[in-house]
């Protein structure tokens, strides 16, 4: 039986050939977005495979594309949460420290009007693709039996949604906590009865799916972004 | 600066997906890559910090490559420009994960925009077959490699030579449009399992094909 390393590698060769299937595509980005080494070996196919590109024709896009990309990446930005990712891009390589500094920060913004002192029972997560700009905060409070996500500029393509998920502290599989867009409260009841322990246990996931979710209850497209709770006090 | 000029010819391609000669994608490979391949990386350090007028040019210089890519995989226009639209915004937050170090900036490119159509290409999946053309020989067309091709191009060439005729076809058709294990085996009428094997053979031999000669 092949090692897991080296079931990894054969993975990552061939993700990047591109003959996975949906959900092993979605698995194998999640385990990516936990493992540089992966992640390398993977941009190492893409390099090698690259040479391939010179076969491909050059086929001109309708003209009114470049409009409506920009129209997209305007919407990223005219919100001034932005500013927060740009510092987060900025300070990229103490990713993990800034996403912190950015969590407390946006969470203190979301829950200011109730804040009172550091209480317990608040968690907070920061959700990051591939990349090591944060895409959504997340903070779910215990008290108030309500998790709030608050996208940082990611936004669903047209036709799709994003759909969030929690995952590990003993699940068998990824469970469903609904859509969100810009901003999404959910109730925290549907992380089901979880204690402490179990919470500073979980991780959030966020799919790209069908408009409305996953017809499934299961992720049916890629994971995007993913991001341990930790406690925040 | 002459980067409008590279390639003027695009434009006449419309919507009907003709292939361009492969003189044609030569000229256009040779001049983005070799002479613009620093711009290309300058555009996204300035895409990374934000500078719209730099994105805008970057998308400018590749839109009809990264096109010609999402339309090979997806077949349907509309679905081609989609995944074309999701790479650029991809690609516009993510500049700056881009490192030039460890690739060239239209491989990274490339690289978001095939993943972009092979995700949107399982999830349309039945869309698309409904109305599958016959491009399938595309990517198998011997090539006329020549010296005026970059190095790596003839090696990756030369190596593929080097495979099973099956596991060859099987990368290409992979690479170039996008087909899954499934796909494969439906094409070739072999067990999934079987494609799977050979695919992880094949890929073993290029990558101690390609390394070796390093």
């Amino acid at each position: 039986m092949a090692s897991a390393e080296f079931e990894g590698r054969d993975d990552a060769a061939e993700y990047a050939l591109g003959t996975l299937d949906a959900a092993q595509r979605s698995a194998f980005e999640a385990r990516m977005a936990r493992d540089p080494a992966l992640a390398a070996e993977v941009a190492q196919w893409q390099q090698r495979l690259g040479a391939l590109n010179e076969e491909t024709p050059v086929l001109e896009p309708p003209p009114q594309m470049l409009a409506n990309i920009m129209e997209r990446i305007g919407g990223l930005a005219r919100d001034n949460v932005v500013v927060l990712k740009r510092r987060a891009d900025l300070w990229r390589r103490t990713a993990i420290a800034v996403s912190a500094i950015a969590a407390s920060l946006l969470v203190f913004v979301m829950v200011r009007t109730e804040w009172q002192a550091p209480q317990k029972g608040l968690y907070v997560a920061v959700l990051q693709g591939s990349g090591t700009a944060p895409a959504f905060v997340a903070a779910v409070d215990v008290k108030s039996k309500v998790i709030v996500v608050r996208s940082l500029g990611a936004s669903a393509p047209q036709r799709h949604s994003y759909e969030l998920w929690a995952l590990g502290a003993g699940r068998a599989a990824p469970q469903p906590l609904g859509v969100i867009d810009a901003v999404a409260h959910i109730p925290s009841g549907r992380l089901g009865d979880v204690g402490d322990t179990a919470l500073a246990d979980t991780t959030f996931a966020v799919s790209l799916e069908p408009p409305g979710g996953s017809p499934t209850g299961a992720p049916t497209g890629p994971v995007l972004f993913t991001g341990k709770l930790l406690a925040a006090n | 600066m002459g980067c409008r000029g590279v390639c003027p010819d695009a434009r006449s391609y419309g919507d009907g997906f003709e292939k361009v000669s492969r003189r044609k994608a030569k000229e256009f490979r040779f001049m983005d890559v070799r002479t613009d391949g620093a711009l290309l990386v300058d555009l996204l350090r300035r895409t990374a910090e934000g500078d719209r007028n730099a994105f805008s040019r970057l998308y400018d210089l590749t839109k009809a490559k990264l096109f010609g890519v999402t339309r090979r995989i997806l077949i349907r226009g509309d679905l081609a420009e989609e995944a074309l639209q999701e790479s650029y915004v991809r690609i516009w937050s993510n500049a700056c994960r881009f490192d030039a170090g460890h690739a060239s900036a239209m491989t990274w490119m490339i690289a978001i925009a095939r993943n972009q159509a092979i995700d949107l290409r399982r999830k349309a999946n039945e869309r698309i077959a409904a109305q599958a053309v016959t491009l399938e020989d595309v990517a198998l067309t011997a090539p006329d490699v020549s010296a005026e091709d970059s190095a790596d191009y003839r090696r990756l060439r030369q190596c593929l030579g080097g495979l099973a005729a099956d596991g060859r076809d099987m990368v290409l058709l992979a690479y170039h449009q996008g087909y899954s294990r499934e796909e494969l085996a439906q094409k070739f009428s072999r067990p999934v399992a079987t494609v799977k094997t050979i695919l992880r053979r094949s890929l073993a031999a290029l990558k101690e094909c390609l390394d070796g000669q390093r």
